[in-house]
């Protein structure tokens, strides 16, 4: 059974970058979408979000890269660990709200609710994160 | 030396994708600001015809749809109704935004008014230009519709 924890740090890793790069390629064809989801959710002044924005979709699609890589996989899922940690604080704080233009949460411009459901699945993300940090 | 080259590749390449996104970011709020702020085109439309604007949704916003909605309360405040005529690019996403905000849609003019050259003229950069463009695109569908 020696196999099992590479087995299980190869598909958390394929899984999560796959997310993460389509996550983040979303948001770089449109940023002007994603950074109207950040004014929405009201954690942030104004004047930082045409630099948030763009600085999680390139940290998104760094971590993807990352994850890949054997050799800066623990980089990776420390980044992404960051990020859901974000994210998951964000969700929890507008569980229930209503996004016209989307929560972000894997698409953009189509009207949205944060429901548990999102909340549960940026908690998954994390966990396979933290399995990969643990058994790298 | 592996990880040196990796980290040094992707770093540059992050760096690369941040610059490009921020200047997208900012052309797409210059072209909304510049169609939102001075409303010489719902202006001059008002005085063309009376009950409908008529939009073309790759000219609203050249990367998104989102500054549909804006455009949309904007026109909605006037008391004229809106309708999205679409782009080719926008065929997938603009129905489902337009059927949540109740906007009157109409795909099959974009069939009709295939001639106009809207993509290949408006690209996303030259957003200060756009209002004018708009608004003699808009007004010469609006009267082509109207006398149809």
């Amino acid at each position: 059974m020696n196999w099992l924890p590479e087995v299980v740090v190869w598909t958390s890793s394929l899984v999560v970058a796959g997310l993460y790069y389509r996550s983040g390629s979303q948001k770089l064809y449109n940023p002007y979408a994603f950074r109207e989801i950040l004014r929405q959710y009201q954690l942030l002044p104004e004047w930082s979000l045409n630099w948030v924005g763009p600085s999680l979709t390139v940290a998104e699609l760094l971590a993807a890269l990352w994850l890949l890589l054997p050799w800066t996989r623990l980089l990776g899922a420390g980044l992404g660990a960051a990020l859901q940690i974000l994210f998951l604080t964000a969700t929890a704080l507008r569980l229930g709200t209503h996004f016209p233009d989307g929560c972000g949460c894997f698409e953009l411009n189509i009207p949205k609710e944060v429901t548990w459901r999102n909340l549960a699945i940026n908690a998954v993300v994390l966990a396979a994160l933290v399995t990969v940090i643990r058994l790298q | 030396m592996l990880y040196a080259i990796t980290m040094f590749v992707s770093l540059c390449f992050a760096f690369v994708l941040f610059r490009r996104t921020r200047l997208r970011l900012r052309a797409v709020m210059e072209c909304l600001s510049s169609l939102m702020e001075p409303p010489a085109v719902i202006s001059e439309l008002e005085h063309g015809f009376s009950g409908y604007i008529l939009m073309l949704a790759p000219m609203i916003d050249p990367q998104c749809c989102s500054g549909l909605d804006r455009v949309a309360a904007r026109v909605t405040s006037l008391g004229h109704r809106l309708i999205v005529i679409d782009g080719p690019r926008y065929v997938a996403l603009i129905p489902k935004l337009a059927v949540a905000k109740e906007i009157p849609y109409f795909p099959s003019l974009v069939a009709v008014r295939n001639g106009a050259p809207c993509h290949k003229a408006m690209p996303a950069e030259s957003g200060p230009q756009l209002p004018e463009y708009v608004a003699r695109y808009v007004a010469k569908t609006a009267k082509e519709v109207q006398s149809a």
